[in-house]
Parts: C-alpha cells; sequence; structure tokens
C-alpha cells in the first residue's frame, strides 16, 4: 500500500512523455521501475510489453500488471488511472487547442519539427526492448523474419507474436 | 515460449515504426532529428523530457515558418 504514491507519481510521469506511442517512453519506463524502484526486472518489463502486444486494446495496458504485481488490485487501478488519466486529458486539451490554431504559421512548424523527435524517440524505446528481447541467432532471426514479413504482407500482428512464441516453445523449452 | 515472443515484438515495434517513418520522414534533416534523438536516449542516457525539450525544441526552430513562404500566397 505504501507504494501507492510512487506507482501513481511514475505511471503519471512516464504517461506525459508517451509521445508518437508508448514505445516512445520505454527506456524512461525502464529506467524508473526496474533501475530506481526495482518493482521488476528488464526481461519482465520486456516480456510484459511483448504479451501486450498480442492483448485487444491498447499495447500500454501491459503496465496495468506492474501496479498489481507492487500492490495488488489497488496497484492496478492506481496504475491505470495515473497512466490513461493524464493522457486523455492533455489529449482532449491540446485537440480543441490545436484546431483553433489551425492558421497559426508555426502549427507546421511544431507538426514538422516533433514528427521525427517522437520517431527517434520510438526507435529509441525498441532499441532498448531489443537489447534485452534480441540475444542470441534464433532471437535475431525471430525479429527479424516478423519486421520482414510485416513490411511485405498484410499480416495480423497476433499471429506473428503467437508464431514467436511457437518459435521460442520449440528451441528455448527446458529439456 | 516468452523469449520468442519478446523478439517477435520487437521486430513488430521496428517494423511500425518504419511504417510510419515512411510516412513522416522526408528531409535529410528528419534523418538526423532521428539520429540525434536515439543517440541522446540510448548512448548518452539522457531523460526522454530533456531530448523531448532539447532536440524538439530544435527541430521546430529548424522548420520554422519563413519569410520567403509567406510571399508565396497570392
Amino acid at each position: 500500500m505504501k507504494q501507492l504514491p510512487a506507482l501513481a507519481r511514475v505511471f503519471a510521469y512516464v504517461s506525459v512523455l508517451t509521445v508518437g506511442g508508448g514505445m516512445a517512453a520505454f527506456p524512461e519506463l525502464k529506467t524508473l521501475t526496474v533501475d530506481v524502484h526495482k518493482w521488476l526486472t528488464l526481461q519482465q518489463l520486456i516480456h510484459l510489453y511483448s504479451v501486450g502486444q498480442m492483448a485487444p486494446g491498447p499495447k500500454m495496458m501491459m503496465v496495468v500488471p506492474i501496479g498489481e504485481w507492487v500492490a495488488g488490485l489497488a496497484g492496478a487501478v492506481v496504475v491505470l488511472l495515473a497512466f490513461f488519466g493524464p493522457t486523455a486529458v492533455l489529449t482532449l486539451i491540446v485537440g480543441r487547442v490545436w484546431n483553433r490554431l489551425a492558421q497559426w504559421r508555426w502549427t507546421t512548424s511544431i507538426q514538422k519539427g516533433l514528427a521525427p523527435v517522437s520517431i527517434g524517440l520510438l526507435l529509441a524505446g525498441s532499441l532498448t526492448v531489443a537489447k534485452g528481447a534480441v540475444t542470441d541467432w534464433i532471437t535475431a532471426a525471430v525479429a527479424l523474419g516478423a519486421l520482414v514479413i510485416l513490411l511485405l504482407r498484410s499480416v495480423s500482428p497476433a499471429i506473428l507474436v503467437l508464431g514467436g512464441a511457437v518459435v521460442g516453445a520449440l528451441v528455448f523449452f527446458p529439456k | 515460449m516468452l523469449k520468442g515472443v519478446a523478439a517477435a515484438s520487437t521486430g513488430l515495434v521496428l517494423a511500425t515504426i518504419v511504417q510510419l517513418g515512411e510516412k513522416s520522414l522526408t528531409y535529410i534533416s528528419d534523418f538526423l532529428f532521428v539520429v540525434v534523438t536515439v543517440l541522446a536516449v540510448n548512448r548518452l542516457h539522457q531523460s526522454v523530457p530533456r531530448v523531448l525539450l532539447s532536440v524538439g525544441l530544435i527541430a521546430v526552430l529548424w522548420y520554422r515558418p519563413r519569410q520567403e513562404s509567406a510571399h508565396r500566397k497570392p
């Protein structure tokens, strides 16, 4: 229970960093949850994110189990509200203001300028995940395979993740 | 099993970023801002807000409204 304020603080803060997508905040999420508070390991965080890819709804719903691990059901509720509340309010406000600023000269500049930075943040986040997820030539082949298939064909991401699970089960199953 | 799931997810996220980049990145300067952002976060271990504010501000100023674009309008 005494972890609830920390959970609220961390996830509300990480929430507003998700510029371009949840992955943009992954390095900060990793620093705070793994390195600073030690609520889970990097592997656990990566596995949560990976399973979140298969689940319906927002991928970043995977943060909710962190709250559950740390402080039970109350922790899960606090994380859910802290993570999705601020961005929902912020999006509402910015969306309304943005429509009014359609004619402002700087609107295009802000959009053009923030696009590459948000892609850079997404890439930085995915590289953080890759460091922990791609550890040998088999995992590298699975990652590369998923990347190439998705770029060339229109395949449901869930099928690829399930394919990865099958490969993982066959190759890494303890003998 | 989770090792395979994590690896596939990595490929999935990278594919999303590539597709997003194809739509959003046009100029060489765009790619430069992507590289600077990645290096700042992953190599220099700067915090996301700091990178967002510093590189974001420079990028917005880089694409600031130019005088000539105002002249183009009839």
